[in-house]
């Protein structure tokens, strides 16, 4: 009797803008690949009408603004926070459905809470720097340095501050 | 007359949108902004549009914040593009972007809009700057990623 195949899951975390420019051009490229496609893809940012066809979407609050005072900053960061803790539950369930997942963040902040759960879940985390790193560390690769299987990096000049990390080329 | 296109991308340069939101003679200006609230009075102006890219293909010059996505598409389309980083968001990752387009000379970069008097000498100059091609290293990891997800292949990187 044939096997079935296991059930994979690849969730996407990224924000808008440039996040959401990788994103689109990495899914791209997914689908170019003669690789078998994830049989499930959840795309989790903070704006549902950055969704991707084909993929199911969970919203999360930003944990930065752009602008604003550090008051501002601080409430957004405590906002999001609490928000975002609350959808554990539906990504422990949904990471947990799968045989085989993995998370590749994009860049956002809110992506290490995913992540983390993720790990937990006993799945693959993998972090590609964001293309607008040259040659400092974003916040979230700080930690995503630490949290990640797999940290990926778009510019070679990251690669003395980031000791650990693979050159992919640029999406 | 050339064909300028001013863009900020999905967060607000109050800064770059007045700078050239001035009489501009001999050049066509189109400014995008961030939201409708803020679109500029002396030019056509239109908030944030998905297909920002045939706005790309009709600009002669493109004067941008410095955004990787919108960096990175004009770079691939080797489109002249001049760049002013957005320094007034609250994480200033645009200087990092525009320091190594300015020293690869793949754009014509403005730190500080004051140093140029009006929007014409702006203009002029980055017309007259020498732009570098930018040659894309392209991602080598899309299918190594699907195969660590399916088979739990390791990463064939260095």
């Amino acid at each position: 009797m044939p096997s079935t195949p296991p059930r994979s899951l690849l969730v996407l975390c990224y924000g808008e803008g440039g996040h959401h420019a990788q994103a689109k051009r990495l899914m791209a490229l997914f689908r170019e690949s003669s690789e078998r496609m994830p049989d499930r893809i959840l795309c989790i940012t903070d704006n549902v009408d950055l969704g991707m066809p084909h993929a199911e979407d969970i919203a999360m609050l930003p944990l930065r603004i752009k602008h604003g005072t550090v008051a501002l900053r601080f409430l957004a960061l405590a906002r999001g926070l609490a928000s975002n803790v609350r959808v554990i539950p539906s990504l422990v369930r949904i990471f947990r459905s799968a045989d085989r997942a993995m998370l590749v963040s994009l860049g956002p902040a809110f992506a290490v809470l995913p992540a983390l759960v993720m790990r937990l879940c006993g799945g693959t985390v993998v972090h590609i720097e964001t293309w607008s790193r040259i040659s400092t560390r974003s916040a979230t690769g700080r930690v995503m340095s630490v949290v990640a299987d797999e940290f990926l990096i778009q510019s070679e000049t990251l690669k003395p501050i980031y000791p650990r990390a693979h050159f992919v080329g640029r999406l | 007359m050339s064909r300028v296109l001013i863009t900020v991308g999905t967060t607000p340069f109050a800064r770059l949108v007045e700078f050239f939101d001035r009489d501009c003679p001999g050049h066509e200006l189109t400014i995008q902004t961030a939201d409708p609230e803020t679109l500029a009075q002396r030019h056509r102006s239109f908030a944030f549009v998905p297909d920002i890219a045939k706005w790309y293909d009709w600009a002669d010059l493109v004067v941008t914040h410095a955004g990787a996505g919108t960096v990175f598409s004009l770079l691939e389309s080797r489109k002249r593009m001049t760049v002013v980083p957005n320094l007034d968001r609250t994480d200033t990752h645009q200087a990092d972007l525009a320091a190594w387009l300015r020293e690869e000379h793949y754009a014509f970069v403005v730190p500080v809009l004051s140093s140029f008097q009006s929007p014409s000498e702006l203009i002029e100059a980055a017309l007259q700057f020498e732009q570098q091609p930018y040659e894309k290293r392209l991602f080598i990891a899309a299918g190594p990623l699907l195969r660590l997800l399916h088979f739990s292949e390791p990463l064939p990187l260095d």
